[in-house]
């Protein structure tokens, strides 16, 4: 016969039997093994005859609440077995509410759009279909001037009429016509990011015949190649990390002076230089100060107003930020759902 | 125009670093761009000068023959060679026995049919100089009996890939780079041959007219009498080759050599075929010439051409003729050195469809200086390597020289640059490059060198050339402060944007297609092409007309996806491009670009009442969502809207009346011609309907008392319209808050005048909780009116 003690910690040895126990069949068996005939709390009982009268009462109490409470806990036991769900297989894949996806070039506009706007470029939207005016004449390409020749012009095919007679219609091919645009219609202090499409006669793994540029203008007094700088940089290191650095190479567009070919440093190498850089950097677009004749074609005084303007392709900076290794640049235009639904 | 420049060329007119890449970077951080800086080296050895002593047949093969070759110290070896071009007394690579070649091969003793043979003579493309197989290298006669040949020129080397600007032709030449590097490093420039007047033997016998002195503004001949052609130097034909310019014979190396270091084109001529006299004149309509590339060119009234008394010799500037070209059985040459007018090199080469390294020079604006210096470099180089006698120059100008000033005022420059620079720093910078300066005030007076005078004429550019040589590197970066302003703030962008979202989050997925279209898909949508704006010079016949709908290239991307997407939804969200409304009344009124919303969806196997409801729904969410999320829109059933479909669409009205876009069913004619054979839903929807919505509509509390949820299923006739079934059911009674469709179906049993039509109907009452009776006699009083109106029957 087991001690008064041992009697008292019958409940808890019944609490973790009850949990061990994985079905009610398991938990009636182990129920038996404490409340049967068989059982240390039965016999216990059984004995209590032979105690005397006081302490057989006083005991018979102790005995039928530790019995009582045994009954609880198989029963508490019993309802939750009943309820218990059965265990799920984690690894069964997600039932998608199938969202859709933006294409990848309005993803870079929306991040482009948004870090110019942090410094105070506003977004403008201009005409594709423009005369060549605002897309040569007025950035100091006169008609006939070879450096026209350096972008493969799409024309319409038919001139204007009326007011804008003998001015060439075509598809511009550099967001800068809309730079002139803003220059010539828009208050100083001017600072604007045009992002559109723009064509030229070309295809092939790096070039489509319709393309994204943005082309962002500042002009007001006091504007300097230090601001150019600035504003470059910090478009740079928002959208290719901040660990990137930006050089200024000199170049040469007939709508700036002076100009620069704007370099970052190879994000694959490090600027330690590497097969798919150049020493170390790799080209992003160009930028500069737009020219006097720029500014005197748009009625703005060069001698009172200096204007900073920089224009590059929104797929290139697509492509050479992302890991997306897209071999030929064309798959942006395919319009396969398998390549679209990817990002 | 990408200039390869072999670095040892470049260390003869100026200082360089030991370490080519530091240049390299030094260059691009200042000047002209550096994009590769490649090793080169000779991957031979054991090949000396041979000279050839005897020829004779080789007794047992007709196409061999053994030559006797002279080499180090007089030793005679025997040689078997099978190229036909050896002749007695020539120097030509020997390749001693125990010599390697390029590839790996090492020359051996060996019997070639029966005949031991103890080297070999080799060829241009065996040493790996350059390609030419066909015959074994001939060397200069100069070249040292035994030498060995790597001591003959630089047995390794640098090639710098120099990319200078359109705007400076002048750097793609030795010289230029090497007058960058001394500006960049701070080095004056060597001096190296042609520097010396040339002394004047015998007077010139050539007659030269320049009959178009706008063309032509300088020309410049001499005669070279009784030169030899033959091989050039060794170290000449390696530069050559490394700048990658195919050796040709002494002569004609020597003005591409000349090309190469000083950036001017010359050109030879065979003076006996040429004759005596040379005219620098117009083609006439109709003459033709055979051109050196082995083509005849017919020329027009505006090629330039250089011609003898009878016909052209030469496409001036461009390339010259096979006729008169310097062979090795040339003794007498002339040599040209001209400036032609850039825009008309440019479209003489344009026109021909003929380009060569001068026209690419010449186009881009040479200066009328530059042939004095080249003229006499390129008479000095004839001589070394061709001897003979020259006579006097020919010069025929348009006008004196006289060099261009610019003043620049100090502060624009600090204007430009963000900084004050002091005078003297100014100064010597550009004096760097060349430029004399005068002035000490506020203002400098500089004098342009004569090889800028085709890119600097302003300020501005000599502010660039102030600032490039400081370096822009040093210039520290400054951010504009912000003016914030919502003048003038567009709402398109962010009205795109949540169309966007909105239709990502329904699972479209957003497309991007060319604004340019073919002809058939205008026709598939009966658009008339004349309407359209068409481009003059398509890239393709594909990309001929620009887009007035985004619903063509939609429809292709559906024909090309179906084959894996058992479901396609897809949006664009671009301009479309339709004539001016005022077509022909000024600039502005040439074209309108719209931004449009175009979407369409398509499951294989639904009924086209089920797609219409779809993309009916999809409309509404977005106007819901981005327009008004109260009021319902206000569809028109339309018709003759290519490319949807009559009867089976709508035009969606707006409340000012106007057209705001339509949606429905696309027309099965219009996709089955691009080849889509099932049923696609649509809509074309124009920005603006979306723009000038903000804010939301007035609060409105949840029910606080219970509805009444009723199911009913009426059978109607097909000719009431679903939204007047509805109409009258509220009108009926005030308690019906809401009605959903559930299901339509057509039964059997009711035959084709009648539909089945089963609804889920809400009952609520503002302030109390309803009573069933109240329902039940609402719902009678709704079913006497639909049928009294329009015969509808309770199921
Ligand atoms: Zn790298």
């Amino acid at each position: 016969m087991i001690s008064l003690e041992e009697l008292k910690n019958l409940p808890s040895e019944a609490e973790s039997a009850a949990l061990s126990a994985k079905n009610q069949q398991e938990l009636n068996q182990i129920a038996i093994r404490f409340l049967g005939r068989k059982s240390k709390l039965t016999l216990f009982l059984r004995s209590l005859k032979d105690l005397p009268k006081e302490k057989r009462v006083e005991v018979g109490q102790v005995a039928n609440k530790v019995r009582s409470r045994i009954s609880e806990i198989f029963e508490a036991r019993g309802r939750s077995l009943a309820h218990s769900l059965k265990p799920i297989d984690i690894t069964l894949p997600g039932i998608s509410p199938r969202l859709g996806h933006a294409h990848l070039i309005s993803q870079a506009i929306n991040e482009i759009s948004a870090i110019f706007k942090e410094i105070g470029f506003k977004r403008v939207r201009h005409p594709e279909v423009e005369s060549d005016w605002y897309a040569f004449e007025a950035l100091n390409m006169p008609p006939d001037h070879p450096a026209r020749d350096e972008w493969e012009t799409f024309f319409m095919d038919r001139p204007a009429k009326g007011d804008g007679d003998g001015k060439r219609f075509i598809l511009t091919p550099h967001a800068t016509s809309g730079t002139t645009r803003a220059l010539v219609a828009r208050k100083l202090p001017l600072r604007v990011i045009n992002i559109q499409k723009c064509y030229r006669r070309q295809s092939d793994i790096s070039h489509v015949p319709m393309f994204h540029q943005f082309d962002g203008v500042y002009a007001d007094e006091g504007v300097t190649i230090r601001h150019l700088k600035g504003v470059l940089e910090y478009f740079v290191k928002s959208y290719f990390g901040v660990k990137r650095e930006v050089r200024l190479r000199p170049f040469h567009f007939r709508f700036t002076e002076p100009s620069f070919e704007v370099d970052i440093s190879c994000g694959v190498c490090g600027g330690q230089g590497c097969r798919l850089c150049k020493e170390g950097w790799v080209e992003l677009g160009g930028a500069g100060m737009l020219h006097p004749n720029v500014l005197k074609a748009a009625k703005i005084d060069p001698a009172k107003i200096t204007a900073l303007a920089f224009g590059w392709g929104v797929e290139r900076v697509l492509l050479m930020r992302s890991g997306l290794e897209i071999p030929d640049i064309r798959i942006l235009y395919e319009n396969d759902l398998r390549f679209l639904e990817q990002f | 125009m990408l200039f390869r420049l072999p670095y040892s060329w470049l260390k003869e007119y100026v200082w360089v670093p030991k370490n080519p890449h530091d240049l390299a970077r030094q260059l691009s951080l200042h000047g002209p761009s550096v994009e590769k800086v490649e090793a080169v080296r000779h991957e031979f050895t054991g090949v000396v000068v041979g000279e050839i002593v005897s020829i004779e047949r080789h007794p047992n093969a007709d196409k061999l023959q053994v030559a006797m070759v002279r080499a180090n110290n007089g030793v005679l070896l025997r040689i078997i060679c099978g190229a036909p071009n050896i002749k007695v007394g020539q120097k030509v690579p020997l390749a001693l026995v125990g010599a390697t070649l390029p590839g790996g091969t090492t020359v051996s003793r060996r019997a070639v049919r029966g005949v031991m043979s103890e080297g070999m003579l080799c060829s241009a493309r065996e040493l790996g100089i350059h390609d030419d197989h066909l015959g074994i290298l001939i060397l200069h006669p100069s070249s040292k009996i035994g030498a060995r040949l790597v001591d003959l020129g630089d047995v390794k080397d640098y090639v710098l890939e120099v990319e200078p600007t359109t705007n400076r032709p002048d750097i793609s030449s030795v010289i230029g780079v090497a007058r960058e590097v001394s500006a960049i490093v701070g080095k004056p420039l060597k001096q190296s041959g042609g520097r010396s007047e040339i002394k004047k033997t015998y007077s010139c016998p050539l007659t030269v007219k320049v009959l178009n002195r706008k063309l032509c503004p300088r020309f410049m001949a001499v005669l070279i009498k009784n030169v030899s052609v033959g091989a050039s130097p060794w170290w000449m034909q390696e530069r050559l080759a490394r700048a990658g310019i195919r050796p040709i014979n002494s002569v004609v190396d020597v003005t591409n050599y000349v090309l190469l270091e000083y950036g001017q084109p010359l050109h030879a001529f065979d003076a006996d075929k040429l004759g005596n006299t040379i005219i620098v004149r117009e083609a006439k309509p109709g003459e033709t010439i055979l051109a050196l590339d082995g083509r005849t060119y017919r020329l027009k009234s505006n090629h330039l051409v250089v011609a003898d008394a009878k016909k052209p010799v030469s496409i001036a500037g461009v390339m010259g003729g096979e006729t008169t070209a310097v062979t090795t059985n040339t003794t007498n040459v002339v040599l040209e050195c001209a400036n032609f007018d850039p825009v008309s090199i440019r479209r003489t080469s344009r026109e021909l469809q003929l380009f060569s390294d001068s026209s690419r020079l010449f186009e881009k604006g040479l200066s009328k200086e530059s042939p004095t210096l080249t003229l006499s470099r390129a008479i000095e180089l004839v001589h070394k390597i061709c001897g003979g006698k020259h006579s006097s120059i020919t010069d025929i100008r348009a006008k004196r020289y006289s060099p261009l000033s610019v003043e620049l005022p100090l502060s624009r420059l600090s204007r430009v640059l963000g900084l004050s620079m002091p005078q003297l720093t100014v100064k010597r910078l550009l004096k760097r490059l060349g430029f004399r300066v005068g002035g000490q005030g506020a203002t400098l007076r500089v004098t342009v060198p004569y090889w800028r005078d085709h890119d600097v004429s302003a300020p501005e550019d000599l502010i660039e050339e102030v600032a490039r040589l400081y370096g822009y590197h040093r210039l520290t970066s400054v951010l504009p402060s912000v003016v914030l302003s919502t003048k003038d703030e567009l709402e398109d962008f962010s009205t795109e944007d949540k169309l966007r979202h909105s239709l990502v989050a329904m699972g479209f997925v957003e497309t991007l297609n060319y604004s340019f279209i073919r002809e058939s898909w205008l026709k598939a949508m009966a658009y008339p092409p004349s309407r359209a704006l068409k481009i003059l010079n398509p890239l393709t016949n594909d990309l001929v007309f620009l887009r007035p709908s985004l619903l063509p290239s939609l429809a292709a991307i559906v024909e090309a996806n179906l084959a894996h997407r058992e479901e396609i939804k897809i949006f664009e969200i671009a301009k479309i491009y339709l004539p001016g409304q005022s077509h022909g009344r000024g600039l502005e009124n040439y074209r309108e670009e719209p931004v449009f919303l175009g979407g369409v969806m398509t499951r294989t196997g639904a009924t086209a009442e089920e797609l219409y409801r779809l993309i009916k729904g999809v409309v509404e969410d977005l106007y819901h969502k981005n327009v008004n999320n109260r009021a319902d829109i206000q569809e028109e059933l339309i018709k003759s809207r290519p490319p949807f479909a009559d009867g089976l669409s709508a035009v969606i009205r707006q409340t000012n009346g106007r057209d705001g876009g339509v949606f429905g069913i696309l027309d099965p004619l219009f996709l089955q011609s691009f080849g889509v054979n099932q049923m696609v839903a649509a809509f074309e929807l124009p920005l603006s309907l979306f723009i000038g919505f903000r804010g939301y509509p007035a609060y409105r509390p949840p029910p606080k008392f219970p509805a009444v949820k009723r199911d009913i299923s009426l059978a109607v006739s097909p000719n009431v319209r679903y939204t007047d079934l509805v109409r009258i059911m509220k009108s009926s009674t005030s308690l019906l808050e809401s009605v959903e469709l559930f299901d339509i179906y057509h039964d059997e049993r009711l035959g084709d005048s009648m539909y089945s039509c089963a609804m889920h109907l809400i009952y609520r009452a503002p302030g109390r909780t309803l009573s069933s009776e109240e329902v039940e006699q609402a719902e009678a009083a709704m079913l006497k009116m639909l049928k009294g109106q329009f015969g509808v029957i309770l199921r």
